[in-house]
């Protein structure tokens, strides 16, 4: 891959790549670490996508991984996750720092799953290509995580 | 403004991209993060055969040879595929840096054979030539068994066979259970897709499926789903190719963590979470397994932090297949390959990462 393709990727999923590794993990201080992980491998990766399409999922695929293998970190337990808010120069409304804390309290392979339907606007057969589980498998996710949302934010 | 826009207000990367970019082209290769004083020993054969493929390659064999001897040249579109299909799982593994250089299957299972690039001052301790089996592992979700085993038990150059087993922890005894598979239907052969099966010992669920080939392409089960009348219900999402290392055995004996590993998690050993792996050099390695309780969903930590409980080449003395070699792994939740941080090994557990 040369360095000008590598910044067209950048500019195009970088910042969808980090949105997903947020919602994957809850934890914005490893965010930047494991998108950058994921483009380092699509730097160095010597094969070729069929499609942007592709490509796309092949990033957002590894971006998934990535994010579960920090998030079961023993040593990342031990962090302090840094306030949210540091990063923010915006007022966040309680009901999207809600959301954001509900989000968090949904079991590996929901939220995924959640971003990608609800904020990529992916299919669910899309999401089962891309995640390599089956469509099924994304529909009960998809199910339980509202049910699960809809129970933490009742509360 | 959107609730996408809301949500992520203030979930921005710190660095802008042009620094992004230019960490990326700057950094440093990946560096292997298994220290080489733990590398002691390697190449754990996988199936029958295999110890001579090691040897052979030992002696400066051609990989391509070794293969074609054992397995045939017929068997060339398999091994091709098996190789893309390996490498592309194995790029995904970054704590070695290595190409995939032969895989082949046989009636036991699936082998593949990586070559370890020496890095970082490790060219003396560690092996260059290091065989690495790659095993058929299994996804599911909501499970209410303790594992399941995947076997290829035939191919061709056309096909691929292979066996799937699920062990419940439940007591099914005198149960009737019924396996179906859906998906894609040129992966089943007809009346192979309802399969119920109970020996009595070992309690397991047995289903076949034949895989086609298409060039390159190898496309796999999109959903299996067995039911049992004790009410429970599990989907196995999809089978994958899946890279179990354990090619790398400590030197310095770790029992003290796997034992605080059993203090700190549920763990059911049972007869089938005990076995033996048998490495190329014919030592017998005896490993025992963990188990995490899933189904208490209120114990997020076993989310984080699970041992993967993996069977190779352990001999079953249950059912049809008495005293067949098979190779299994048990996993506590959908999982995907790069999840696998850890083996245990004659009490010994390797951090895979």
């Amino acid at each position: 891959m040369t360095e000008k393709e590598l910044e067209n990727d950048v500019e195009k999923y970088r910042a969808m790549l980090f949105r997903l590794a947020y919602s994957t993990t809850g934890d914005l201080s490893v965010c930047d670490d494991i998108v950058w992980e994921v483009f380092m491998k699509l730097y160095s990766h010597k094969g070729s996508f069929d499609s942007e399409n592709g490509k796309k999922a092949w990033l957002i695929r590894l971006t998934v991984n990535h994010s579960h293998n920090h998030t079961k970190s023993r040593w990342l337990r031990k962090r302090t996750e840094l306030s949210e808010t540091e990063h923010s120069h915006e007022i966040i409304s309680d009901d999207i720092i809600a959301l954001r804390e509900a989000l968090k309290t949904l079991k590996k392979g929901y939220r995924e799953v959640i971003f990608l339907h609800y904020f990529e606007g992916y299919t669910a057969a899309e999401i089962g290509e891309i995640l390599k589980i089956s469509q099924s498998a994304v529909t009960t996710r998809l199910q339980r995580g509202r049910r699960m949302l809809k129970r933490f934010l009742e509360e | 403004m959107s609730i996408y826009k809301d949500y992520f207000s203030g979930i921005t990367p710190e660095k802008d991209n042009r620094q992004f970019i230019d960490s990326i082209i700057n950094a440093e290769k990946p560096k292997m993060k298994i220290s080489p004083k733990k590398i002691t020993a390697a190449a754990v054969a996988a199936a029958t055969g295999l110890a001579a493929a090691v040897t052979g390659y030992a002696s400066g064999w051609d990989y391509g040879a070794v293969f074609n001897q054992i397995f045939g040249e017929k068997s060339a579109n398999l091994q091709n595929h098996l190789v893309a299909e390996a490498t592309e799982v194995c790029d995904d593994i970054d704590h070695l840096d290595f190409d995939v250089v032969a895989a082949a299957a046989d009636r036991q299972g699936v082998l593949v054979i990586v070559d370890v690039k020496p890095q970082n001052g490790l060219s003396e301790e560690l092996p260059t030539d290091i065989l690495d089996d790659l095993h058929f592992g299994i996804y599911y979700e909501d499970s209410h068994r303790s594992s399941a085993s995947i076997r290829p038990i035939e191919y061709t150059e056309e096909k691929i066979r292979v066996s799937i087993r699920a062990y419940p922890n439940e007591n099914i005894a005198g149960e009737k259970i019924s396996v179906y598979a859906h998906g894609k239907s040129k992966w089943y052969e007809s009346g192979k897709d309802n399969l119920g099966y109970y020996t009595g010992y070992g309690n397991y669920w047995r289903a076949e499926f034949t895989a086609d080939f298409e060039g390159n392409e190898l496309e796999y089960p999109a959903d299996l789903t067995y039911t049992g009348n004790y009410g429970g219900t599990f989907h196995i999402d999809r089978i994958v190719v899946t890279p179990i290392s354990v090619y790398a055995i400590g030197e310095k004996s770790n029992s003290k963590d796997l034992l605080s590993v059993k203090e700190e998690y549920d763990y059911n050993l049972d007869q089938t979470n005990t076995f033996a792996v048998t490495s190329s050099n014919g030592a017998l390695l005896e490993s025992y397994a963990i188990t995490d309780n899933v189904e208490n969903t209120d114990k997020k930590e076993y989310d984080k932090d699970k041992i993967i409980d993996f069977r190779g080449m352990f001999t079953d003395y249950s059912g049809e297949n008495n005293g067949e070699d098979l190779i299994s792994m048990s996993f506590n939740e959908p999982i995907n390959p790069e999840d696998i941080t850890a083996v245990v090994i004659s009490g010994t557990l390797i951090e895979l990462k």
